[in-house]
């Protein structure tokens, strides 16, 4: 036998005690990677409602207060629905620092239609709009026809394939990329497919609390702010002169969420340090024990003509291993927590989330294993020191 | 040499099987309605506790048995089973339409972490009691 393989042979014939240090090691990796992971996923799904923001306010009718929770629209969506006189568009439009202005209309479906939940069904203006229109101009090129749909990333339905909605069926023709928002969750149609939905529903007697002719409403009033004003000063504008509309800012609203991510990072950040100092104080204990433990089987390795830095570097090689296969364990077993359950992280925590990319995911992975090949190695040193240093006479007296 | 009843790789399989057929009733149900409405994800919870329990007794053969060439041909008997079980829930039985729902949220990424660590185990399982059953094999011829 070589010396170079005793490492491996020593690993290999204490499997108890190699499977103890190597779930240690691999509980650091993945809580480093897990908590990589959703610390990222929450700042891009924060980027990324940035980003998908064209609208600097949005106006619902004052009446939809008790509906819809305004200081988190952007991530709760607008389930459910409710509608104000199209004539309000024209008001708000002559409103001064009105830049740009568009309508949606907004319908839920019946459970039963669309397999046991209700769907935000979303009514875009294609002329006007300047929020959505974008979005779905990146997986599909031409405008929407009647009865298609564009649906969110959440919802399963593939291209191809129909939603039935209050008895329409209406197929899917593009589905839009991931923003980790409740955008994601909701479907969308053009105005005139949203109002024949709306007459479906009320044919097969639902009541909607339409005031007046389906055809004459609007659920809410998307605006984008000139740049020679304020959002502030339009919000403000709306809200005292604009009677029984309510025009809320969406940075207002991205900076409740802003907030919100920054605690929620933080507590995540804390418990993998947490983590990181409790698995480090225990894996020295662990090696420090094991040196005791080993003292003989190195007096006699000693013995046999191994030099001290031989020694130092089987067990600094044995450590290796140990954190080079607890680094992959632990990223692997981590990948199956937090990707396969990223949608009930995202729903527990009540925060935009958008899992990073394929190279970001490798990056975190090969930072984890970088990590605990750094940490364990270190937390051995002690123990490597003391074993390498062992006399060798004392210890095999002692065996006497 | 007389073989170990129970192995890591048994109690691993039998665990796992027991999980996925306990699990689908329990932990891992699909989605549930006041009204009493039957959506499609409840029929791949039925599907995937037939299938739990079809794993389950196939991974109690491989603790009972001790032959390794039964043992081998109990693993890969699994291994179609396990891909099975993965591909249910929403690939060969569709699950509800809104991701965020209990079935495609919690049922599908628990019952597809459980078969994909369960065929793992299988195809490790079945590997070194392959290897083991040649090396009966060429003891005997040996002998």
């Amino acid at each position: 036998m070589k010396a170079s393989h005793l490492p491996v042979y020593n690993l290999r014939h204490f499997p108890v005690r190699t499977a103890a240090l190597l779930l240690l090691v691999a509980l650091l990796a993945m809580s480093l990677f897990c908590g990589s992971i959703v610390i990222t996923s929450l700042q891009n799904g924060l980027d990324s409602l940035n980003a998908r923001l064209g609208a600097d306010i949005i106006c619902i009718p004052a009446t939809a207060r008790s509906k819809v929770n305004t200081d988190n629209l952007l991530l709760t969506g607008t389930t459910g629905y409710f509608y104000m006189k199209s004539g309000y568009l024209d008001t708000l439009a002559k409103i001064d620092g009105v830049e740009q202005i568009s309508a949606q209309l907004f319908l839920a479906s019946m459970r039963a239609d669309c397999c046991s939940v209700a769907i935000q069904v979303i009514g875009i203006d294609q002329q006007t709009d300047f929020t959505v229109q974008p979005w779905i101009a990146q997986s599909y090129g031409t405008a929407l026809g009647d009865c298609e749909l564009a649906v969110g990333s959440r919802v399963t339905s593939g291209v191809g394939e129909s939603i039935r909605i209050y008895g329409v069926n209406c197929p899917v023709v593009a589905r839009l990329a991931s923003t980790g928002t409740a955008m994601d969750t909701a479907v969308y149609c053009s105005m005139d497919t949203l109002r024949a939905l709306l007459e479906a529903a009320r044919d097969l007697g639902h009541n909607l609390q339409i005031d007046g002719d389906p055809e004459d409403v609007i659920s809410a009033v998307y605006i984008r702010v000139s740049p020679d004003t304020t959002v502030e000063a339009v919000t403000n504008d709306i809200n005292l002169h604009v009677r029984k509309v309510e025009a809320v800012s969406t940075r207002t609203m991205l900076s409740g969420i802003s907030d919100s991510l920054d605690g929620v990072s933080g507590t995540v950040s804390l418990l993998i340090a947490a983590v990181w100092i409790l698995v480090f104080v225990v894996l020295i204990l662990a090696f420090a024990m094991l040196a005791h433990e080993r003292k003989k089987e190195f007096a006699v390795l000693r013995v046999m003509g191994m030099s001290r830095r031989m020694l130092a570097g089987t067990a600094l090689v044995e450590t290796m291993i140990l954190s080079a296969a607890g680094g992959v364990l632990g990223a692997g077993m981590g990948a199956l927590v937090v990707f396969p359950f990223s949608t009930l992280i995202e729903t527990r925590l009540g925060l935009p989330y958008l899992t990073p990319d394929a190279a970001q995911i490798a990056l975190y992975a090969l930072l984890s294993l970088a990590a605990v090949l750094l940490i364990g190695p270190l937390s051995s040193a002690w123990a490597v020191f003391r074993l390498s240093h062992v006399d060798t006479g004392l210890i095999l007296r002692e065996a006497d | 040499m007389k073989e170990k009843r129970l192995t890591a790789a048994g109690v691993v399989l039998l665990a796992l099987g027991l999980l996925l057929l306990i699990g689908a009733g329990t932990f891992l149900r699909p989605c549930e309605h006041d009204d009493g409405a039957v959506s499609t994800c409840y029929w791949a919870g039925r599907m995937i506790r037939g299938l739990g329990a079809v794993l389950s007794a196939q991974a109690l053969g491989f603790v009972i048995f001790r032959r390794a060439s039964a043992r081998c041909a109990l693993a890969l008997s699994m291994i179609p089973v396990t891909i099975l079980s993965i591909l249910t829930p929403g690939g060969l039985i569709r699950l509800c339409l809104m991701d965020s729902m209990r079935c495609n949220s919690i049922m599908k990424p628990g019952v597809m972490v459980i078969s994909f660590i369960m065929l793992a185990a299988a195809a490790a399982a079945a590997v070194t009691e392959g290897m083991r059953a040649a090396k009966e094999r060429r003891e005997r011829h040996e002998s």
